[in-house]
């Protein structure tokens, strides 16, 4: 691996780290101040996370694109399929079609999708039946994720779209669960900081700059608001709505979009390991998790080292 | 007076045939055997050189030159590099993302004399981006093959390849040979 320049490191800091961070952290310290409510300022922490993904990417786009806020492709309609009601005849007038681009291209706007139609539907839908509720979640994860997945995978193998809703619901069902613990320091925050921080990992291992810079934008943004909400001790359970869909579909654009020798096993584990925490679930084992943080911090971290540790085998 | 008339008769048919073929486009298969496509990258410290050895495309080639068509298409998957790292990154979307674009095209619109050599002109289509391309190149057709030696640079950003600028030059340097006595397995 060539030595790190502090230039580059410079460049990171300046133009990932800092924007990210400082607007994720920014509008959380608003949220926090101009609401008194535990649970609003809980839900405000998704806005403040996309508030800071927004900026970090409007930051790197500046610089040269990395991913646009809509993928839109622009692309000219051959003079075959032109209508034949053209009075000016074909050749003498191009016509455009709009088509929505799926894939790793989509991947903002579909987190940011999924991230408000979960907001809206907790919001709006708390006093609606359970499965109401539910129907509006399981939608909302279906159509970011049909938004971030590769056409080649819809017509090849349409059941990773179904694996990526599965994953994505069932990461924050436990994510949120873990947030219910009453402990002392904010386990759940760090074990997602872990979690992101290994997807970037991979994604650097993977030879992919665009890649390694959205799981940066994704950690920073988390990172920021995240700070705050220690600070102010809420838990961060809203927050972790918007990693919970973009680490997985980031894995799956990144093992499918990338030509390295990690294995999948890699990519499967940084996008399922929150389902560590299904350990929780077991009234027994949860009572034990209860008073132990690290042990909670060492169930996420395993199947994420581990997916690290491959990754680094395969390619160093 | 009749065996004169016949035999300048058939001197004249024979004539005309054989001006006739002399004027026809000879027409070359190219492959990854006769056609070689090489790229070379440099940044402050170093440069990487790589090629596209899987090809396939017809090199049109009358007796006027100028009138010859050069038509490829490259299979960018199968893109080569001197370290295995570098030909994954190549493929990966940081730059010619070939999941998403998996072929080049370079079509010739026009190949003009100038001096002793050639200039070919025609569109290049890569990374889902067409542009138009002029570059010198030595051209031959003779005793029932023709060949093609060019060397040029691009200029990567026009194709809406940008990683590293600032870091890795923006132009990288091409070279094309193609030898059709060389025949396509």
């Amino acid at each position: 691996m060539p030595p790190i320049e502090w230039s580059m490191i410079q460049s990171v800091l300046l133009t990932l780290i800092l924007p990210t961070c400082a607007a994720s952290a920014g509008s959380m310290a608003i949220a926090a101040k101009v609401f008194r409510s535990e649970q609003t300022r809980s839900l405000f922490a998704s806005i403040a996370f996309l508030v800071g993904l927004t900026v970090g990417l409007a930051v790197q786009n500046s610089r040269g694109d990395l991913i646009p806020f809509l993928a839109i492709e622009r692309t000219i309609v051959p003079e075959s399929e032109e209508s034949h009601g053209n009075q000016n005849g074909p050749g003498s007038q191009k016509t455009y079609r709009w088509t929505l681009e799926t894939g790793w291209r989509s991947l903002f706007s579909a987190t940011v999708v999924f991230t408000l139609a979960q907001i809206a539907s907790e919001y709006f839908c708390r006093r609606s039946p359970r499965f109401v509720k539910w129907a509006a979640i399981a939608l909302s994860a279906a159509f970011g994720a049909w938004l971030a997945t590769p056409s080649e995978i819809m017509s090849k193998a349409v059941w990773a779209l179904g694996l990526l809703v599965l994953i994505t619901l069932l990461n924050k069902r436990l994510l949120r669960a873990a947030c219910r613990f009453p402990f002392r320091f904010p386990a759940p925050l760090l074990a997602a900081l872990i979690w992101s921080g290994s997807s970037t990992m991979v994604a650097l291992l993977s030879h992919s700059a665009k890649f390694a810079d959205l799981a940066m934008l994704n950690f920073f943004a988390l990172a920021g608001a995240g700070l705050v909400l220690a600070i102010h001790k809420i838990p961060p359970t809203s927050l972790l709505t918007g990693p919970c869909f973009f680490i997985p579909a980031l894995m799956l654009s990144d093992q499918q979009n990338t030509f390295s020798e990690i294995p999948i096993a890699s990519f499967i584990l940084i996008a399922a390991a929150p389902l560590s925490l299904v350990f929780i679930r077991i009234p027994k084992v949860r009572a034990w998790f209860e008073t132990r943080p690290v042990a909670l911090l060492t169930l996420v971290s395993i199947p994420c080292f581990v997916a690290v540790g491959l990754a680094m085998r395969a390619e160093m | 007076m009749n065996r004169k008339l016949l035999t300048t008769f058939c001197v004249a048919i024979i004539g005309a045939a054989v001006a006739t073929s002399s004027a026809l486009a000879a027409e070359y298969k190219l492959t990854g055997d006769n056609t070689k496509i090489e790229f070379t990258g440099t940044k402050p410290d170093g440069k990487h050189s790589g090629s596209f050895p899987k090809l396939s495309g017809t090199f049109d080639v009358p007796d006027d030159v100028t009138k010859a068509k050069i038509s490829l298409k490259i299979e960018m998957d199968a893109l080569e590099s001197d370290d295995p790292k570098l030909t994954a990154h190549l493929k990966s979307p940081d730059f010619f993302e070939t999941k998403k674009y998996p072929e080049a095209r370079f079509v010739s619109k026009k190949i003009k004399s100038e001096k002793q050599d050639f200039i070919v002109t025609g569109d290049l289509t890569m990374h889902g981006k067409t542009k138009e391309i002029s570059f010198p190149a030595k051209i031959t057709n003779a005793n029932g093959a023709a060949g093609l030696e060019a060397e040029f640079s691009i200029n990567r950003s026009d194709w809406g390849i940008s990683y590293g600028a600032g870091k890795i030059d923006e132009a990288v340097k091409m070279s094309v040979s193609l030898d059709t006595s060389k025949k396509a397995k």
